[in-house]
């Protein structure tokens, strides 16, 4: 296999590795592979059965602490695990933003009826997850928001639009960031809700995003939403947010780097026989020029997610360092989509099932990191926290 | 910069302008997908307006005209992602005429009633235009064809303007699509457009004579086809960053509006910058040379850098945009797909210059 | 360290390399302050007195092991002397240490002892070893070298030249002020300026050394050279980010402007990237993992871009202030310059690289 040496996780890591690996062997087989990409390419990633099957065997919520029924994995281990899976190309989003994102926020901010009623279902791969969190008026500026929520008796009665949710034409709850204080200033006066997406007065718009996958939009209409909902403190939910957003930014860019290599790997392993006009393409000067410096630009990825984890096993907060990793890391990954838009010719145009294109992925990884680079914060704001947190630039 | 242009060519781009109006992000999302992926009627209105001809002397009932007005009216095609391949039908029209003898195809080409494209290339990394792979033999007291052509815009095509190798030296001819041993293959591109293999066995062809000034037709429309492709990639370009800079006008985040931040600014400053050297490369190279004598350097120079800088334009256009830009339906990713497509054809910039530097003897 | 890849897990613990840090930085603010470092770089007896305190720091001895110090801390070393712009002639001591280690004949412990006590400084030529074709190289016949050497530094304060050579595989130690050696500075972007070393016949001393040995201790220089464009880079951007939050125009702070910020960013990211790959090339020597090659490949190729970037961007933000020649900056600019486009730079890396995953050329 053409790849950069591995970095050693430890003997922890690679046991469960293998674990990993052996479970995926017996569970998603060459037969369901082949089932899944015979879905359109819209629906593939998302499949309630499959993670149901991961729920049932443990693997939701191995990160989890025990006493919410996780395996207390490190960081590193995690790690390993969200490479396998994206490795394997294993669909699971119908499970991860649950186990993920809400799942951070109930831990930290959730009562104990809260995480009674959820977090159990959420690890048998029950329950599905979008996020409602930008707003028309409100994506960089997230607290701009002003989707509304006020209290009537028991229920929070909830007005307003939101767009971008990734996977909301599927998900069957919406983790839904509110405005409950329009007087207080921007951060003060959010809160965060679970919202059933079957509700009265909820209409979904799905759309395609340029990737090819879905999303939507959703429109609120006096939609009615149990008090015992709303996940930490009225009015608290800036921090709601922004506590399980950095939880989960290290294991968002595992996968984004398991994506990334995987696509290196099947590049540099196509390259080794490729022959252009009787010559060996491999030979080409401009083409191993560019290989060498993506192989070194993976390198430094590596280095800068080796560094999150460690902070985070040291019981801290990566916050800048998250960002560093995530602009180069997404910056890197539309590199590689158009070296080898470059190096494969309109081959490389193909779509994944076309007929003639070995490495269909390719255009589709380009068009997928311009979603790294806005999605989960964009690039731009991405640099205004490493200048103002990581070097400490007046605001 | 502003080109600038003659009374007569300023018509020429309004009226182009004004066709293009009818088409725009809206028509091309319809398109998609579909087969022939076009309206027959529109590509025979361009025909009507004489634009097929454009190249075309005005004594074989053409307009006359020269690349800079080709270019006019492909720049407008690229703004409105027409979907109608107006400039592979006025290069190939282009290319059955440039000979003394006028090819009898020629008329129905040059109305749009019958759609000729050229296939050319045979392999995905570009190809040296004058060593095709495809043979031409006389057998039977007929010409035949045997080979196979690749990315070729064949949906609704009617011929094929093929290159092929002859006992001579490289040819170019015309092959009907229904022609015994044509065969199609189609693929979906990311633009939502076909694009097909075209397989020829023993299949009938006739000869499309050079022009007098050129020793091979097939490389002078391969030219052709870097100049045009270029000009088209230019339009898109330059719509993409006229609806991104009028986002930056308007969106507001954080209080103000976005384009008032430095950071998106630099980055505004720097496609702008990438937009108006493709358009200063491509008018300067239409102005200076004559269609069946374009130098080969100045082709695939431009194509590399229109290739290259559609791409970095249109993907920051995006990133400008946020997240409304990553949706479907916002018109922005509309671009970025057709700056792909266009990019790739005939060569991508990697092909191109590697061509380029074969052509300087630069390379190992 | 005695053997030049074998041992295991050399190195010292993060604290103990925290206060090396320290000292050495310390040590160098008062041998070799910032505002003396221009006029004391072009005075061979600044140089010498800075190399005799070395000397008593125990730095010449980097690279002959024994201390427990390991590749991780020769980076180190170089990263503090990028910062201070200080031109000391470690990377001949570092490349004769791991060299002399091996040897057991006299004169090699000999020198090995002068080194370390500072009596002798050694001007380091790879030649064949080198990585720029531009380079040079010597040869041997018996007990005779000749040839011509070029960028080569340290040589003005030298007491030897040790130059490695392929025909045969050795190394070939020439005392700096034997007849027939002939060296003139070149001038250019390295400050002190490189030179060019023409043998012409002359007596040398022959180690045998493994080819081995020769391709890890130029590796390991390469990876030395970059971790001193590191510092340099560092301390060049602290100071535009310093520079960044006191000074004004159009009213406000030029660290408020979304403009400088974002292009401070991505120094950041450039800067700790080189740092994390560096440093985890020289961690993979020291563990004695066979692919730290690779991982100093990606490293030097990730690094030669990142860091110049961060060179050029920081004057940028500095403005014409750190533009004039009496200002800090623009040593930092010619160390990182000079440093990265030596011994082949980053496209060697990315070729090496490119080997890695692809095979050879054929």
């Amino acid at each position: 296999m053409a790849t950069l040496p591995a970095h050693d996780m430890g003997s922890a890591a690679n046991a469960f590795r293998a674990e990993v690996r052996t479970w995926l062997a017996k569970n998603w087989t060459p037969e369901n592979q082949a089932a899944h990409r015979r879905k359109p390419f819209k629906e593939r990633g998302w499949d309630a059965e499959f993670s149901k099957l991961m729920g049932r065997d443990g693997w939701i919520g191995v990160g989890w602490p025990r006493k919410f029924g996780g395996q207390g994995c490190s960081v590193t281990e995690q790690l390993a695990f969200v490479t396998e899976m994206a490795n394997s190309g294993a669909p699971v989003q119908a499970h991860s933003t649950g186990e993920s994102i809400v799942a951070q926020a109930l831990f930290k901010h959730g009562t104990q009826e809260q995480q009674d009623e959820w977090l159990p279902a959420i690890r048998r791969g029950e329950r599905s997850f979008a996020l409602g969190y930008s707003e028309p008026e409100a994506g960089s500026d997230l607290a701009a928001l002003r989707t509304r929520a006020v209290r009537d008796g028991d229920h929070w009665v909830v007005n307003g639009q939101k767009l971008w949710s990734t996977g909301g034409d599927k998900a069957e709850y919406i983790w839904l960031a509110v405005r409950t204080d329009p007087e207080a200033k921007k951060h003060a006066g959010i809160s965060v809700l679970i919202v059933d997406l079957h509700s009265p007065g909820v209409t979904l718009r799905p759309s395609l995003a340029l990737y090819g996958k879905t999303f939507s939009a959703q429109f609120y209409d006096n939609v009615r939403v149990p008090a015992t909902n709303m996940v930490g403190a009225v009015n608290d939910g800036w921090k709601v947010i922004t506590d399980a957003l950095a939880a989960e930014r290290v294991m968002i860019g595992g996968t984004r780097m398991a994506g990334i290599e995987r696509a290196f790997d099947r590049l540099t392993e196509y390259l080794k026989t490729a022959v252009v006009g009787g010559k060996a393409l491999r030979n080409d000067p401009v083409v191993r020029d560019r290989i060498g410096a993506l192989a070194a630009d993976i390198e430094i990825a590596r280095q800068f997610q080796m560094r999150n984890s460690r902070l985070i096993e040291q019981g801290k907060v990566p916050l800048h360092e998250a960002a560093v990793g995530k602009v180069f890391a997404s910056e890197l990954q539309e590199r590689l989509g158009q070296a080898a838009l470059d190096i494969l010719g309109t081959r490389g145009l193909l779509s994944e099932d076309a007929e003639g294109a070995p490495l269909g992925e390719m255009e589709q990884l380009l068009r997928h990191s311009i979603m790294g680079m806005i999605g989960g914060g964009t690039n731009e704001i991405q640099r205004n926290v490493i200048a103002q947190r990581g070097l400490d630039l007046p605001r | 910069m502003d080109v600038r242009l003659t009374s007569e060519q300023s018509l020429l781009r309004d009226s182009a302008a004004k066709f293009v109006a009818a088409a725009g992000p809206k028509v091309a999302r319809g398109f998609r997908g579909q087969s022939p992926g076009f309206a027959p009627a529109r590509l025979r209105e361009a025909g009507e307006l004489g634009w097929l001809g454009i190249l075309v002397p005005e004594a074989n009932g053409g307009l006359g005209l020269g690349l800079t007005e080709l270019a006019l009216v492909l720049q407008q095609a690229g703004r409105g992602l027409v979907c109608e391949p107006i400039g592979l039908a006025a290069i190939s029209a282009a290319a059955l005429a440039q000979g003394p003898k006028l090819h009898p195809m020629l008329e129905r080409a040059m109305s749009g009633a019958a759609l000729i494209v050229p296939a050319l290339q045979e392999g995905a990394h570009g190809d040296e235009p004058s060593a095709p792979r495809t043979r031409l033999a006389r057998s039977q007291g007929s010409l035949r064809v045997t080979g196979r052509k690749m990315f070729v815009c064949a949906g609704g095509a009617d011929g094929f303007l093929v290159s092929a190798m002859g006992p001579d030296g490289p040819v170019l001819c015309l092959v009907e699509r229904d022609a015994p041993g044509c065969m199609l293959a189609a693929t979906q591109t990311v633009d939502g457009r076909s694009l097909f293999t075209l397989d020829l066995a023993d299949t009938p062809a006739n000869l499309v004579s050079p022009h007098p000034g050129s020793r091979d037709a097939a490389e002078t429309l391969h030219h052709l086809a870097l100049i045009a492709l270029s000009a088209e990639l230019l339009g898109v370009m330059e719509r993409a960053q006229e609806i991104t800079f009028d986002y930056l006008r308007i969106r507001k985040q954080f209080g103000k509006l976005i384009g008032s931040f430095q950071a998106l600014q630099h980055q505004a400053v720097n496609i702008y910058i990438r937009t108006e050297a493709v358009r200063s490369l491509v008018f300067q190279i239409a102005a200076n040379n004559e269609p069946f004598g374009i130098d080969p350097a100045l082709a695939i120079a431009v194509k590399a850098k229109a290739s290259e800088d559609a791409l970095v334009v249109t993907q920051t256009c995006i990133q400008l945009h946020g997240g409304i830009g990553f949706t479907d339906e916002h018109d922005i990713g509309l671009y970025l797909k057709r700056a792909m497509l266009l990019s790739s054809l005939f060569g991508n910039v990697a092909a191109q210059r590697r061509r380029y530097a074969a052509g300087m003897n630069l390379s190992a | 360290m005695s053997d030049p890849g074998s041992e295991v897990a050399a190195g010292l613990t993060e604290a103990e390399r925290d206060i090396l840090r320290k000292s050495v930085r310390d040590f160098l603010a008062s041998a070799w302050p910032p505002d003396e470092s221009v006029e004391n770089a072009g005075d061979a007896a600044a140089t010498a007195a800075l190399w005799r305190g070395m000397a008593r720091q125990g730095l010449t001895a980097l690279g002959s092991g024994g201390d427990g110090t390991g590749t991780r801390e020769i980076l180190l070393v170089f990263e503090e002397l990028g910062r201070a712009a200080c031109p000391a002639p470690l990377l001949g001591a570092v490349a004769a240490n791991l060299v002399l280690s091996r040897q057991s004949s006299n004169a090699a412990q000999a020198l090995r002892d002068d080194i370390h006590q500072g009596k002798a400084a050694i001007a380091l030529a790879l030649g064949a070893f080198d990585g720029d074709p531009a380079a040079g190289g010597i040869v041997l016949h018996g007990e005779i070298a000749r040839g011509e050497l070029r960028f080569v530094e340290g040589a003005g304060a030298a007491t030897h030249l040790l130059a490695f050579t392929d025909a045969p595989v050795g190394v070939a130690c020439i005392a700096a002020g034997a007849p027939g050696v002939n060296i003139r500075p070149t001038p250019g972007l390295a400050v002190p300026p490189f030179s060019n070393i023409v043998l012409d016949g002359v007596s040398a001393v022959r180690l045998n050394t493994a080819r081995d040995t020769l391709e890890e201790t130029a590796a390991v220089a390469r990876l030395a050279c970059a971790g001193r464009a590191l510092g340099a880079a560092q301390r060049a951007f602290d100071l535009a980010v310093e520079h960044s939050k006191v000074r004004k125009q159009f009213g406000q702070l030029i660290g408020q402007f979304q403009a400088v910020q974002h292009k401070l960013a991505d120094c950041l990211i450039g800067l700790d990237g080189a740092r994390l790959a560096l440093d985890s090339a020289a961690e993979a020597r020291d563990a004695g993992n066979a692919d730290w090659p690779v991982f100093a490949s990606a490293a030097v190729a990730f690094a030669g871009p990142a860091l110049r970037d961060v060179s050029i961007e920081t004057h940028r933000a500095l403005g014409a202030i750190g533009y004039a020649e009496e200002h800090e900056a623009p040593r930092h600019f010619r160390r990182v310059h000079a440093d990265l486009v030596r011994f082949g730079g980053a496209p060697r890396a990315r070729a090496e690289l490119a080997d890695y995953l692809l095979g050879p050329v054929q």
